[in-house]
């Protein structure tokens, strides 16, 4: 089954802050995920992303694939494949 | 003709936003604060499918795995909920009347460990800001 690399919606009510987790790509949403490899916080300006660069290489040279938006973010965060 | 322009139309909308990830990456934070004020008046399954595509971010198709409703029908539902979302705060601004009072608060709050660090003269901004609140609600 394949693992993907995605963004993660945490935080309280009105506070939207996101979690990068590796998860199962069937996971359903129920909190459950392998790893968090980073964050996104929006409701700073300019938004900041913190990524835990050492973690996220080894899951993608595992094969685990990231979303589009992660793959994203991981480009502002300066991590290529 | 219109079903064939509708049809172009409706496709961009959605997939057009999630690849350009720049531009996804603020609508989902606004996407998910109306959806924290307006979830309430969403039906079950239009939950469901919203919580996958924006707040786990999940593909259309991995949600169709999930829930066994065609990938067009989670395409209609996304757009509907979007619609709908935005339409609930047109009318009803609560997410920004929420936003300019957490702003406020957040200025008292800075205000207020000035008055507590012997600058008692800042406790009179503090009360007409206070006023300036209850007057806009």
């Amino acid at each position: 089954m394949a693992v993907k690399i995605r963004l993660r919606r945490m935080g309280q009510k009105k506070a939207p802050f996101y979690r990068i987790v590796v998860a199962d790509s069937r996971s359903p949403r129920d909190g459950r995920f392998i790893a968090e490899v980073g964050t996104y916080d929006p409701t700073v300006e300019p938004a900041a992303v913190k990524v835990d660069e050492e973690e996220a290489k080894k899951w993608l040279a595992t094969g685990a694939q990231p979303t589009d938006t992660v793959a994203r973010l991981f480009k502002q965060a300066g991590i290529e494949k | 003709m219109t079903n064939l322009f509708y049809l172009l139309y409706y496709h961009t909308v959605i997939e057009m936003s999630k690849s350009d990830t720049n531009v996804w990456l603020k609508e989902i934070v606004e996407l998910s604060t109306l959806y924290d004020f307006y979830k309430e008046l969403l039906s079950e399954t239009s939950k469901k499918v919203f919580e996958g595509y924006v707040l786990d971010d999940m593909t259309l198709a991995e949600i169709s795995e999930l829930t066994g409703i065609s990938r067009q029908g989670i395409h209609d539902s996304v757009k509907r909920t979007v619609n709908r979302l935005r339409e609930y705060e047109s009318r009803l601004r609560l997410a920004e009347k929420f936003n300019c009072v957490k702003r406020d608060i957040e200025k008292i709050n800075q205000l207020a460990l000035e008055v507590k660090a012997g600058r008692t003269e800042k406790a009179d901004e503090i009360i007409s800001i206070s006023r300036d609140i209850i007057d806009s609600y």
